[in-house]
């Protein structure tokens, strides 16, 4: 555990369906509403992905090949390398 | 017995104290307060917000006395804990108002509409005031077990969510890798974040015998199962057990059981 840095960059999570968040195994992506208290005003969320609990990366690469962005780095926290697509994935 | 069942329990759990599902609860300000913030800010919203609020117990210097303000707020707020099967079937008894709801850690984690969260009490109507055209499922009593029935079923543990300590509004039947309350106690080790059930798994080691692939391990959530081969049967790590007691179903010789937690000296006041 905690033994991957994720970094997100600011993509159109919209555009994309999500595809990080259910490619994830682990649940390491969240969606963040953009405008807070869109409940209570009744608005569309509008959502960011956020590396959120990135405590939990096990660095298999799964959503670096859902994201069609390119938006997703990982990097090992012990070599500092970074992860690339899963070989049977590129 | 933890803390909350000493205050708020009369000798019970203290979600299973029928004075605690009690309209009259209502009528304390902050819980409103809390009802309204958490619903009016969207639930995404404020799992966002506590999110980035336990992740500031990793700060050097400071993250320690973040820690013991969040462990101590926490319960005035919104919060859960894990309740075995019976305990959810039971405490069900005592509500009213039932209806399903889209589960939000499984929305905004996994990109799923699962309709897996059972709530009860004012939820109901801040759901219709608020978010009048989400998804909502009204539910008998009958149908509200079923659903806690079937959760446990597929896998999912049971966690009992309190607007304010000790007013119970929702059972959530999820798993690790959505459930952002776990998320946030493992990553930021935030007790508050979901304290552990009243109860601990107990392996009988007679009983327990040559499974090739045991099925109680793939349906533990917290990873407290762990299988040693030469010995063949499970070991318990009982430090990591929330009590949810999943692994009981899935044993087909009976082997798994629940103690009570304060039974065990090792455990006794690890919430």
């Amino acid at each position: 555990m905690n033994e991957y840095k994720v970094r997100v960059a600011d993509c159109d999570a919209e555009a994309c369906g999500r595809r990080c968040q259910e490619a994830c195994p682990q649940g390491v992506f969240l969606a963040v509403p953009r405008e807070k208290n869109h409940a209570r005003h009744g608005a569309d969320p509008h959502y960011r992905i956020a590396a959120r609990f990135a405590y939990f990366c096990d660095g298999c690469g799964e959503c670096l090949s859902a994201c069609g962005q390119d938006a997703i780095r990982i990097t090992s926290r012990r070599s500092g390398e970074s992860i690339g697509i899963p070989a049977t994935q590129a | 017995m933890c803390e909350f069942c000493a205050k708020h329990g009369q000798g019970n759990r203290w979600y299973l104290n029928p004075d605690n599902f009690s309209d009259q609860m209502m009528e304390d300000p902050q819980r409103r307060k809390t009802l309204e913030k958490v619903g009016g800010w969207g639930i995404e919203y404020y799992i966002d917000f506590t999110s980035r609020m336990t992740q500031l117990v990793n700060l050097p210097v400071i993250g320690k006395a973040v820690k013991a303000i969040i462990n101590r707020m926490a319960p005035n707020e919104h919060g859960g804990q894990v309740v075995s099967l019976e305990d959810s079937l039971q405490l069900l008894e005592y509500a009213k108002d039932f209806v399903l709801l889209p589960c939000e850690c499984r929305r905004i984690v996994g990109n799923r509409e699962d309709l897996v969260c059972l709530n009860f009490g004012p939820v109901k109507e801040m759901q219709q005031r608020l978010l009048p055209e989400g998804r909502m499922e009204e539910l008998s009593l009958q149908e509200a077990r079923q659903v806690v029935l079937s959760s446990d079923e597929r896998g999912h543990f049971h966690q009992v969510l309190y607007a304010k300590m000790p007013f119970p509004v929702c059972i959530c039947n999820c798993d690790a890798r959505y459930c952002t309350s776990l998320k946030q106690r493992w990553a930021n080790n935030v007790e508050a974040a979901i304290f552990k059930g009243h109860e601990v798994c107990a392996v009988d080691a007679e009983l327990c015998r040559f499974c090739e692939e045991p099925l109680c391990i793939s349906r533990c959530s917290f990873g407290a199962l762990h299988y040693e081969r030469d010995a063949g049967r499970v070991h318990l790590h009982a430090g990591r057990c929330f009590g949810c007691g999943l692994c009981r179903t899935a044993c087909p010789r009976g082997a798994l059981s629940l103690a009570a937690r304060d039974s065990l000296p090792a455990m006794v006041g690890t919430w």
